[in-house]
């Protein structure tokens, strides 16, 4: 036999193969950073890739597929201590290998592992020398030449099974072609091919993409690992169906379906008749619609569509599931009886002139696109509470339905949280309609009751509003109340404040909603949703504001028909998502929702002046769509986060926020204030990572390979006594700030101290390691020196990027006139 | 911006007189389980409210010195105290 190696090395592969088995997938690189940057001495410790291993002193073997040439024999490392298993600089199972230059990059290589001792059989992540079980089967994989010296290749049970499900005896393309058929059963992506098995690390971290997430346990509980560490039939053990449900074990561990039960889900089908069908087996109701896919297979209604008419009423409330029109009126069930429901182009923009009276049409496509979500969600009642604080909430509003157990008037002290001000109706006066009928309209906005004749409809119809008019009387106990103690507080899904201050360093607000976040909805926390301001006229900054950028706050900007952002909202690195909030309905498109009842004006009668217009049609004046501002578009994401917690109620207030910021659809893509961060995520001070997208947040939350965030981890660098001067002169002092621990961010804040006598002369930016700028302020209306006791900025831009390495801060003064010194900074960055 | 925009974004203040006390001021406890509040109570002749987020707390300013003297005082003398200041109601705007 020729032999290879030794004297002419082409490559050496350090790390090369890695035995590993089975666990959660995605990017390898990703998940060696990750861990490597948390590892310390303990094994294999953070996470769990290995079931089998990694194998201490296996036997590996390379040969060339189309030749069955033994290219390489050797062992991997022999275990010795704990140090050697971590990532990346993992020795044991890994193994240098040298092949003969006669070689082509090409060649199509299968290696062999077998012996060896897999030093953790219980993938327990803890190394115990005394439970180490040698390896008496073999593990297998196919990869190209080229892929070994990429360094890309891993060997683990799931390429082993794939191994085996295929013949050896094809050509090459065949061989690679059965096994990325083979792939596209394991993994989400329609894309996986042979490289998504070779390539697979387990690591069990978000968003992993495996059909079944749980395949790490599956392979432990249906034998597969232990047939393989013992060398059992492999290929019989995955061929059986010990649970007589007509599916192997293969199969199931691909469908992520129970070996050993027939009926996974215990919906009253068997796993297989749910596969045939197109069902989940793991899901009693696979379309979630609220009827059990055993009723709904058979009847009128598809168990694998949630709304089976298509006419956006889920079937689970839906009286007449196969008749999308049951009164022959043209208008489908789910979108009738809601007479102004036509003026709501962000809920459904049809192209046509509305709310407005300078016949702009509206976009279509540019709206929330909620109509997809009312196939299957609508709101489930009075267990969807979504709160107000603001103005009040009129309680005998025809078109709102309130929660009058957990509203509260601040004023009077009572549970009627409608506004106690005077109305005048004048639109000049400062006690207009919509000055105090502002709550009213951001509940319609949220909440408006569809399907009943009245007006329109809010972004979830069927939620109930628990009002509090707490801008009447806003003392910090009332606060306190409305936001964290008042009664029933537990299960209010979301709080909408549509309103704040164009600057306040004052802690109080997040001392209330840090504890509101960390104990109420059973300690998920209530998500609280603020308005970023319509200071842009005065160069605002949503970041001033202590109560829009610190960390538990979700802050929206507003978007106008174009989807692009208003001319009114503020920026802010701090804005985390934009919604619909219009301009002027002079000028274009503004928000149709409720105001105060008999409150509403035509047009004729406000003589020219600004009001609350509303249409002929609305005879009782009820309603308006001259609302507008950021304050109309924190209630359109309010609304929507309530709906993404209908479907998925274990998500905590990182959760949203994280799924909020991994699915806003881009828009406006030609502004150049869009950054991308090394996460892949495009952040823009304007519109933070772009339009809400409700549908998708809910895909990904009910999506198998979902996991929540885990624990959340904080830690800060800073200086102190930099005395660095800031010139007066547009040029750029920068500063570094080295971040020891490496972790992924959620939220990051930077607290800047400086004497500066006119702080709204500064530009401030913050570079993260991989190279991520954003502005975290621009010079603005500030005229002292707001930063001389420390001010924190905050940004959501960093969002999945990792925390290690330097940071760096750049200050520019872009004003001439005033001076300053930069004397601290501190850099604090939340993540986990 | 114009009178109209403003009021057409309801930036209006909601004109309600906010009551706004010159005898009560607001701290927040660095830790407020180890801090001594009838000592301060009879040291400054001052006199506990209501504490709000575990450790945002009133007292009211019962001595002969003005309100914001004291805080001054205060903020001087009292490490252990932080964001001391005048208490009044807040002024947010509606969006």
């Amino acid at each position: 036999m020729y032999k290879l190696f030794l004297k002419t090395f082409l490559f050496m592969l350090l790390n090369s193969l890695f035995l590993a088995c089975s666990g959660g997938g995605g990017d390898d690189s990703t998940v060696i950073t990750s861990d490597s940057s948390s590892s310390t001495t303990s094994t294999i410790a953070t996470s769990n890739y290995a079931v089998l291993g990694p194998i201490s002193n296996a036997d590996v073997k390379v040969y060339r597929i189309s030749d069955n040439f033994l290219a390489y024999s050797g062992k991997t490392v022999a275990y010795t201590n704990e140090t050697q298993v971590t990532w990346p600089d993992n020795q044991v199972g890994a193994f240098l290998v040298d092949v003969n230059s006669s070689f082509n990059d090409s060649d199509l290589m299968l290696v062999v592992i077998s012996a060896g001792e897999d030093i953790d059989p219980d993938d327990d992540t803890v190394v115990n020398s005394a439970a180490f079980i040698s390896l008496q089967g073999e593990m297998k994989a196919i990869a190209k030449l080229s892929e070994l010296k990429a360094n890309s290749v891993r060997v683990s049970a799931l390429s082993t099974m794939a191994v085996l499900s295929i013949d050896l005896n094809q050509t090459a393309t065949q061989i690679l072609s059965a096994l990325s058929a083979y792939a596209q059963n394991l993994f989400v992506d329609t894309g996986a091919d042979y490289l998504d098995l070779n390539a697979y690390v387990p690591n069990l971290t978000e968003r992993s993409t495996l059909i079944n997430p749980n395949i790490l346990v599956d392979l432990q509980t249906s034998g597969v690992n232990t047939a393989i560490l013992n060398d059992s039939n492999l290929t019989q053990l995955l061929l059986e169906d010990s649970d007589g449900d007509n599916l192997s074990v293969e199969e199931e561990l691909f469908a992520g379906s129970d070996p050993s039960l027939a009926d996974t889900d215990g919906d009253g089908l068997d796993d297989d008749i749910e596969l045939l069908n197109g069902l989940d087996p793991n899901n009693p109701d696979t379309d979630f619609d609220g009827i059990n896919d055993d009723i709904e297979l058979g009847s009128s209604s598809d168990p694998a569509n949630s709304d089976t008419d298509e006419d956006y009423l889920p079937d689970g409330v839906d009286a007449n599931v196969a008749d999308s029109d049951f009164n022959n009126n043209g208008i489908l069930d789910g979108l009738e009886d809601d007479p102004f429901f036509n003026l709501q182009w962000y809920l459904k923009s049809n192209g046509d002139v509305v709310s407005n009276i300078n016949a702009i049409s509206t976009i279509i496509g540019n709206d929330l696109g909620i109509l997809e979500v009312y196939h299957s969600l609508i709101g489930n009642g009075s267990s969807t509470i979504i709160q107000v604080v603001d103005s009040g909430v009129e309680a005998a509003h025809e078109d709102l339905e309130l929660d009058l157990t957990r509203s509260w008037n601040a004023v009077n002290a009572n549970t009627d949280p409608s506004p106690t001000e005077t109305v005048i109706e004048s639109p000049l006066i400062d006690n207009n309609v919509l000055a105090v009928g502002h709550g009213t309209a951001v509940a319609g906005i949220i909440a408006a009751k569809a399907y009943n004749t009245k007006g329109m409809r809010g972004v979830v119809p069927n939620a109930v509003i628990a009002g509090n008019n707490w801008l009447e009387n806003q003392n910090v106990i009332e606060l306190e109340r409305a936001w964290y103690n008042g009664t029933g507080a537990n299960e209010i899904l979301v709080s909408n404040n549509s309103w704040g201050i164009s600057f306040t360093d004052d802690t109080t607000f997040e001392a209330i909603l840090k504890l509101s976040s960390e104990q109420l909805r059973d300690g998920k926390g209530r998500i609280f949703v603020f308005a970023a301001g319509n200071d842009r006229y005065d160069n605002g900054n949503s970041n001033l504001s202590y109560i829009t950028n610190n960390r538990y706050a979700l802050t929206v900007a507003a978007l106008n028909y174009e989807d692009k952002f208003s001319s009114y909202s503020s920026q802010g690195s701090n804005i985390l998502v934009s919604a619909y909030g219009g301009e002027f309905y002079q000028e274009s498109p503004t928000i149709a929702t409720t105001t105060l009842m008999g409150k509403a004006m035509y047009e004729n009668e406000l003589n020219g002046a600004s009001g609350p217009v509303t249409v002929d049609e609305d005879t009782n004046k009820n309603y308006t769509y001259a609302m507008n501002g950021t304050s109309s578009a924190a209630p359109m994401v309010s609304g929507s986060i309530a709906l993404v917690l209908e479907a998925c109620p274990k998500l905590t207030w990182r959760d949203v926020k994280w799924l909020t910021a991994h699915t806003a659809s881009k828009i406006d893509e030609s502004n150049s204030l869009w950054i991308i961060n090394s996460a892949g995520l495009s952040h823009n001070i304007n519109y933070g990572f772009g339009r809400i997208n409700t549908m998708e947040m809910i895909k990904e939350c009910r999506a198998n390979y979902f996991e929540l965030l885990g624990n959340e981890i904080s830690s800060s660098s800073g200086k102190s006594d930099l005395n660095i001067l800031i010139p007066d002169n547009q040029s750029l002092v920068s500063e570094l700030l080295n971040f020891s621990s490496s972790y992924t961010i959620e939220w990051v804040e930077l607290t800047f101290t400086s004497d500066h006598t006119r702080v709204g002369d500064l530009e401030i930016r913050l570079i993260s390691p991989s190279g991520t700028s954003t502005q975290l302020i621009l010079p603005n209306g500030l005229s002292s020196t707001q930063y001389s006791s420390g001010f924190r900025f905050s940004s959501a831009a960093f969002i999945g990027e990792n925390s290690l390495g330097n940071w760096r801060v750049e200050v520019i003064d872009r004003k001439i006139g005033s001076t300053g010194q930069i004397s601290a900074l501190n850099l604090k960055i939340y993540g986990h | 911006m114009n009178l109209i925009k403003i009021i057409i974004l309801n930036m209006v203040l909601i004109t309600r007189l906010f009551s706004e006390s010159s005898t009560v001021f607001q701290l927040r406890f660095v830790d407020i389980n180890s801090f001594n509040f009838t000592h301060f109570e009879e040291r400054y002749d001052v006199e506990f409210q209501y504490c709000v987020a575990d450790g945002i707390c009133l007292f009211k300013n019962n001595s002969q010195e003005s309100t914001t003297e004291l805080v001054k005082r205060l903020q001087v003398q009292e490490p252990g105290l932080k964001e001391i200041k005048v208490y009044e109601n807040y002024k947010m705007k509606a969006f």
